[in-house]
């Protein structure tokens, strides 16, 4: 606000003031715009390293150091796609959809105070135009599932619609109590007036606003509008290139822009020692951020019924009762003291127990066992996933090596020990093995052999017909070619091989060979 | 200043009265809600032009984030929607209703002596807000608990009406 209003009083001494008023203002949104997509492209390799490391794989490490340039190439992979409009599309109302999400994630950031100073407009009614704002994306999905012509993006647009309507009441509640304590709705003067921050004297509405905020932005494990498994991403389903990056770009920026709320709101804004405030603040997002990461890593998606017996049932009731307890103590403390935190949160932990009681998810009453201590477990476990090593195998870098007795995709011949019996060629199901001999000094030698492996079965016959150690399986793995004629391995080819013996038939050779590593990693002791 | 608010004034005029045109003319009723929802916003762009940003607030809220979002569920639940407008059979009585209407509205908004204030409304507008409607002699406190009560028994009526027995 103070630098963006001394832009504009410096500018008005040049240039007429109407212009010197929307310049600045033009300025800043181009600034900000620039900041946020940044942001953004930070949150996406944030969202799949993190998601990786709770799952202990590796996340994208190929592009650049770290795999930081894989937002980039995915960027550029988007936008040179092709662009598809259905034939059965309504097509403007398809083309529109992706900008009408868009947009409105963007201009919320209007408001979002990053410092004392660095806000673009400190409305007075700003938390007011956050809602207001953020309900219109809803009109953007519903023009996308109804203008795609495809039943999933139909089906997704009212699970959709549904869901954003059902949750914005619990949001608003929640944000109420928060109002009533700040006594302002300028998201500066909430930031200003948090000496504590509101998730201690709002323990229940900064947990039932996170839950909704998560619900509104459809996030897993909130995600049914999108849900790949039952109704392939939902609207997106005939969105390819730059008009499903806007989408994507559109569920980032309203991640970036919830994060930012919520610090705003509940966890004390740019209050912070030492470092500068925007600094103070962006720690604050990437942490809520985080939180959103573990969630969406350890919980299933929930179903139709259950998301919106929880809206309705669980968050909207606890979100009046947290409404009145607030009230009720603004009429008793008007100074809103820093000790009732000591009585917000045991009240905010007995009214969620208590209320868990009446509340019937899957038609059964809520345990403690399954919805306590089950949902904290698997966040330990995801949690403690992060300090593991990851399982994934760098192929071409790294190979598993395979069991001693592997059956492997390629026979090792040793020409020496051949005799040229054509036991294997006999003893093979598929007859595959293509083998002429012709007389020698001494017996027989191999005068053409040819394997095809693209119809081998891998049994080992072979191998185990061969009376002397001239045939064996091999320990490699890799099996492909452009061409199924590559498949066919000649006499030549057999000599000049690389030769990795398995044991497969020959049980004394096994100590000989590497011990196997396996994709799972070894139990831990218990 | 003053010129930007007449550019900005002009655009939203056009914009809202065309809008509010197409949400009428049109055969597509998905497209024609579309348009209302762009008229609503337009409106909203108004009262910012007249500092009222509460009430601009409060459209948007309410008008394009509700009862846009309804209208538009509505038509999606609507089986004859899918084969575009449904049949006129009411094209001429709704037409002389409209006519009807717009002649009472044109007289009644030239007819009022409406109160113009010169100067620029209080900042911050919330509070002044709070203070009319809550004042000490009682503001506006039963016609708005009067509206909560009435909205209250529209949402159990429409529950009864369409329980399952």
């Amino acid at each position: 606000m103070v630098v963006l209003q001394q832009f504009q009083d410096w500018l008005a001494n040049y240039i007429p003031s109407w212009l010197a008023y929307l310049i600045p203002l033009f300025v800043a949104f181009v600034v900000l715009t620039v900041f946020i997509l940044l942001m953004v492209m930070v949150f996406i390799y944030l969202e799949r390293r993190g998601v990786g490391r709770f799952q202990i794989r590796r996340g994208p490490n190929r592009a650049g150091p770290f795999g930081i340039l894989q937002p980039v190439a995915d960027t550029i992979k988007v936008l040179i796609k092709e662009d598809i409009v259905p034939t059965s599309a309504d097509r403007w109302v398809h083309l529109l959809a992706p900008i009408v999400v868009f947009v409105p994630a963007l201009v919320i950031f209007a408001v979002i105070p990053f410092a004392p100073t660095a806000i673009v407009a400190d409305l007075n009614i700003g938390i007011l135009y956050i809602v207001a704002i953020s309900s219109l994306g809803v009109i953007g999905i519903f023009m996308a599932g109804w203008g795609s012509g495809n039943k999933y993006a139909a089906v997704s647009a009212m699970r959709s619609v549904a869901q954003m309507v059902s949750y914005e009441i619990p949001l608003v509640l929640s944000i109420a109590g928060v109002l009533i304590i700040a006594g302002s709705l300028s998201m500066r003067a909430i930031v200003e007036a948090q000496n504590v921050p509101f998730f201690l004297l709002q323990p229940l509405g900064f947990l039932i606003f996170f839950l909704a905020a998560t619900a509104e932005i459809q996030r897993s494990p909130f995600d049914l509008a999108e849900a790949e498994s039952e109704i392939v991403a939902g609207y997106n389903i005939e969105y390819s290139g730059i008009k499903f990056a806007l989408f994507y770009l559109a569920e980032y920026t309203h991640a970036f822009a919830v994060c930012a709320i919520v610090t705003a709101l509940f966890l004390g804004g740019w209050n912070g020692p030492g470092l500068p405030s925007a600094i103070w603040f962006m720690i604050r997002v990437l942490l809520v951020f985080g939180v959103l990461l573990w969630l969406r890593s350890t919980l299933p998606r929930f179903r139709v019924d259950q998301l919106m017996a929880f809206a309705w049932k669980g968050l909207f009731p606890l979100a009046v009762i947290n409404l009145f307890i607030t009230a009720g103590e603004m009429i008793a403390f008007p100074e809103f003291p820093r000790w009732l935190l000591f009585v917000n949160i045991p009240i905010a932990a007995i009214l969620i127990v208590l209320w868990s009681g009446f509340f019937r998810p899957a038609g059964e009453a809520v345990s403690f066992e399954r919805y306590g201590r089950g949902v904290g477990k698997g966040l330990a476990l995801t949690f403690r996933h992060l300090f593991r090593p990851p399982i994934t195998v760098q192929y071409p870098e790294e190979r598993l090596t395979p069991a001693p007795r592997f059956r492997g995709n390629m026979l090792v011949w040793d020409e020496e020990a051949c005799i040229a019996c054509r036991a294997c060629a006999r003893a093979c199901p598929v007859s595959i093995i293509d083998i002429e001999t012709k007389k020698a000094e001494k017996g027989l030698t191999v005068e053409k052999l040819e394997i095809d492996f693209g119809r081998c079965l891998f049994c080992g016959l072979c191998v185990e017909a061969c009376p002397k150690e001239a045939l064996f399986m091999s320990r490699d793995y890799e099996l492909a070619s452009y061409k199924r004629g590559q498949l066919v391995v000649t006499k030549e080819q057999f000599i000049a091989a690389e030769k990795r013996p398995s044991a497969y038939g020959y049980p004394e050779r096994e100590a000989e060979m590497p011990p196997q590593t396996l994709l799972a990693p070894p139990k831990e002791k218990s | 200043m003053e010129t930007g608010l007449t550019i900005a004034f002009w655009v939203l005029a056009v914009v809202s009265v065309a809008s509010a045109l197409a949400v009428v003319l049109l055969r597509d009723v998905f497209r024609a809600a579309l348009f209302l929802v762009l008229c609503f916003f337009t409106v909203a762009g108004i009262y910012i032009t007249l500092s009222a940003d509460f009430l601009a607030v409060a459209q948007i809220l309410i008008y394009v984030g509700a009862v846009a979002v309804l209208i538009i569920f509505a038509i999606m639940l609507t089986r004859e929607a899918q084969r575009g407008s449904p049949s006129g059979r009411f094209r001429l009585p709704a037409f002389v209703l409209a006519v009807g209407f717009l002649i009472t509205m044109v007289l009644v908004v030239t007819g009022t002596d409406w109160h113009v204030i010169k100067g620029i409304p209080n900042e911050p507008t919330t509070s002044s807000l709070a203070q009319t409607l809550f004042n000490e002699d009682g503001g506006y406190v039963l016609p708005f608990e009067i509206a909560a009560a009435l909205l209250l028994a529209a949402l159990i009526g429409a529950i009864v009406l369409v329980r399952e027995k």
